[in-house]
């Protein structure tokens, strides 16, 4: 299968906090797991997003001490961040479901 | 329980930051500590010159604007006081003037000067309370002139705009110029009724300030 | 590429942090990168290829340190610095009025309650500790020692001013006093510490030895505020 490029990156982190506070690489490795290696991007550019929803306020971000020792950087997902998430899954379950519809009216494709 | 520690966004720190300092301000302007307020001001001076239930008639500046003068009407006493502004601690009572009137006199009045040591001025008010009939008014002074080694009597008039009512009761604030307390000996203030009568104050009490 | 050299590839390009969030950005790379690494060598992976891949996969440095640095808010910086400065200017202005008001009220709470402990030189002078305390206008008169001469008649009455309110001032009311035939009693009397809060006085009076009181007398805007002073002297007199 043709590997997606992410145009919807801050869905799919919001989306993976909604269940529970994740630190990066965890993240990386729990959306390549959950979208079967659709979604594997950049691992570097997941922290631009990251910084971006802290400062818009869907995130906020808290030190916390690791198993080896050191100190890992959690992300939680805040009200905003979760009520933010629910109007874009929808607004993207109505994108989605348009065009399967138009897709299902085309012969020999569905 | 894992050692956890919070990680503000530039956005958080920056609004606490802000919350506490105005917090820190109310604190310093409620408590009077800082005196953003002239009033506050006014409340102190009125403590200090025994004037009760402190209420200001009329904010007045003198021409070469030293600072802002308050008529302030307090239970038994009329008091004029001279605020001024520093940075770091808000408006100040710079020296007042405290009038008594609970005698009802027909003209109650006193002096209220400061000399400005920094650029050798002297502002001199004059300043009171009269009763509802009086309708025009008139400073006599005694000086000492020096040269002609004699007593001289002035009579100065209160221009008409100086004389004004408040709820009800009639003050006087006016800057006198051409006039010093250094030779000065005796003053009053004369009050003429619509009838043409004569009301005297008693001598005025002179308050002298160095700022 | 080794991952130091990455960590500060990316740290380069994040013009727009404090030192102390790139040190925070730093520690969060270096640790994804270490995590990584970790993950493919429990794989069996050798050192030097786990690190080439772990750092293949975070993409270009300059990029990802770009894109964090567009994050950064330089407005939220700026408020957050005057903020500060605002708070340090503040800070001072309460240290340096909070002294006068903590010394008014201290002046004032001394003279209310331990009157004697401002004025101990003249207290040698007193065998006779009163609490006579006279509430005119805002202010109070408290008469806290007196002293008798039976040989020279001369009484020493030891007073002070505080106002009610413990933040308030003094505004300095005349004293007279007479003695017990209503005579009026010239005044005498040296003034002591004073400030806006309090405000002590020593008189001295003259009476005939033996006389049981005197009476403190003030005048306020026409009314008379008054009170005894009893006298005690020595030599059961």
């Amino acid at each position: 299968m043709k590997k997606q490029s992410i145009d919807h990156a801050h869905l799919l982190v919001l989306s993976l906090l909604a269940g529970e506070d994740m630190y990066g690489y965890q993240m990386i490795v729990e959306l390549a797991r959950r979208s079967d290696h659709t979604f594997e991007m950049k691992e570097g550019t997941l922290y631009p997003v990251l910084h971006g929803l802290e400062r818009q306020g869907l995130v906020e971000a808290y030190q916390q001490e690791a198993p080896t020792g050191r100190m890992r950087k959690y992300y939680h997902l805040t009200r905003k961040g979760g009520a933010f998430l629910k109007d874009e899954a929808a607004a993207w379950q109505t994108y989605a479901g348009a065009v399967n519809a138009v897709l299902r009216c085309a012969p020999g494709l569905l | 329980m894992k050692r956890q520690k919070a990680c503000p966004t530039r956005r958080r720190t920056a609004l606490r930051r802000w919350g506490a300092a105005l917090l820190l301000a109310a604190v310093l302007a409620g408590t009077g500590m800082y005196r953003v307020l002239p009033g506050q001001a006014v409340a102190v001076a009125a403590d200090r010159g025994d004037v009760d239930h402190p209420r200001v008639v009329k904010w007045v500046s003198d021409r070469a604007r030293s600072g802002l003068y308050s008529l302030v009407e307090g239970d038994d006493a009329l008091m004029l006081c001279l605020l001024r502004f520093s940075p770091t601690g808000g408006w100040y009572d710079s020296g007042s003037a405290v009038v008594e009137t609970w005698q009802n006199a027909a003209v109650s009045a006193g002096i209220c000067s400061h000399n400005h040591r920094q650029d050798g001025r002297e502002v001199l008010f004059l300043f009171g309370q009269v009763a509802a009939d009086i309708r025009r008014l008139e400073l006599e002074v005694t000086t000492w002139e020096e040269e002609a080694e004699a007593l001289t009597v002035r009579t100065v008039p209160v221009p008409a705009e100086d004389l004004f009512e408040e709820h009800g009761r009639r003050y006087f604030v006016t800057e006198l110029e051409d006039l010093s307390l250094d030779n000065w000996i005796e003053g009053r203030v004369l009050g003429w009724t619509d009838s043409g009568q004569i009301r005297t104050s008693e001598p005025l009490l002179r308050w002298y300030w160095n700022t | 590429m080794t991952k130091a050299e990455y960590t500060a590839a990316v740290c380069a390009a994040l013009r727009r942090l404090t030192p102390r969030e790139r040190t925070a950005v730093r520690e969060e790379i270096d640790g994804h990168i270490q995590d990584h690494m970790a993950d493919l060598l429990a794989l069996d992976y050798p050192e030097e290829l786990a690190e080439q891949r772990a750092l293949s996969a975070m993409g270009d440095p300059e990029e990802v340190g770009k894109a964090i640095s567009r994050q950064y808010s330089p407005f939220w910086l700026a408020a957050g610095r005057l903020a500060a400065a605002a708070l340090v200017l503040l800070a001072l202005m309460v240290l340096t009025n909070a002294q006068s008001w903590v010394g008014l009220m201290a002046d004032n709470l001394q003279a209310r309650w331990a009157p004697g402990s401002a004025v101990p030189e003249w207290m040698e002078q007193v065998h006779q500790e009163t609490d006579i305390r006279l509430e005119v206008g805002s202010d109070v008169l408290y008469i806290f020692g007196v002293g008798t001469d039976a040989e020279t008649g001369i009484v020493t009455v030891l007073s002070c001013w505080y106002d009610q309110n413990p933040l308030g001032l003094v505004s300095g009311n005349t004293v007279t006093f007479q003695d017990c035939r209503g005579q009026v009693l010239p005044g005498g009397g040296v003034g002591g510490p004073y400030d806006a809060a309090a405000d002590f006085r020593r008189q001295s009076l003259s009476v005939l030895p033996g006389d049981p009181y005197v009476t403190v007398v003030c005048e306020r805007y026409g009314a008379r505020y008054t009170a005894q002073v009893p006298l005690v002297w020595e030599d059961g007199l």
